[in-house]
């Protein structure tokens, strides 16, 4: 089907309504100089599988950019990588059974980081997936693991590895099942 | 020539005051509780920091 243009005054048929496919659920302004940043209310049982798109975070200290999933604070698997625009070596950093998943390298200058990835089942309780890619200060790379636990969860907790983030949107999307 | 003594009734230590942690849930920013404070020590202590060079 033909994608649809709406305009002001348009019949909106429930087809058309119920064929978009990504649907915002949350967006969250990031304050400044807080040590983690929590959306709540992120994951229900309207979705199975969420989109999130973090960017213009500045942080204190350029280090790693992490995410809690829920109350989870063991059990994430994964890997994380990096290589910097002008290298071709990527270093891989291996989470095996971590306390969080890395999502991007942040950055203490002006804020030039951006990550989005998809998260897979965080409110069913089953594994919980994620995987996605970054740019942030200079470096790109690539991730993805699992929560190997069937916990369910309904928020995500952004942080710093050290010291303090400030600025930059959280933005939860779902995609429709 | 008299020497004299100068006793020190009191003496301060200038320390740096630690700045509270805020933590944001939602919209909200506010101070950590103390219990709030152990969990987030607990969540950035438990992993060496990523260690990347700033590019040149």
């Amino acid at each position: 089907m033909t994608y649809p243009v709406f305009t002001n005054g348009t019949v909106l048929p429930a087809s058309d309504l119920n064929a978009i496919g990504l649907w915002l659920v949350k967006s969250q302004t990031v304050g400044s100089g807080v040590s983690s940043v929590t959306v709540t209310g992120a994951f229900s049982a309207d979705y199975d599988n969420y989109r999130v798109v973090i960017n213009g975070i500045g942080a204190s200290a350029s280090l790693g950019l992490k995410v809690q999933i829920g109350g989870a604070t063991t059990s994430y698997f994964g890997n994380f990588n990096y290589v910097l625009y002008s290298a071709s070596a990527y270093t891989f950093v291996p989470m095996n059974n971590a306390s969080s998943w890395y999502v991007a390298l942040s950055d203490v200058s002006a804020p030039s980081v951006a990550t989005s990835f998809d998260l897979m089942q965080p409110f069913l309780s089953a594994r919980t997936f994620y995987n996605g890619g970054y740019y942030g200060r200079g470096y790109t790379g690539q991730f993805g693991g699992a929560i190997e636990t069937s916990s369910s969860y309904t928020s995500l907790t952004l942080f710093n590895e050290s010291g303090t983030l400030t600025g930059g949107t959280i933005s939860v999307y779902g995609y429709r099942k | 020539m008299e020497l004299l003594a100068f006793t020190a009734t009191e003496s301060k230590t200038m320390t740096e005051e630690k700045k509270p942690l805020l933590i944001q849930i939602d919209g909200e920013v506010r101070e950590m509780t103390p219990e709030e404070v152990t969990a987030h020590e607990e969540m950035v202590a438990s992993h060496q920091p990523l260690s990347v060079p700033d590019p040149e």
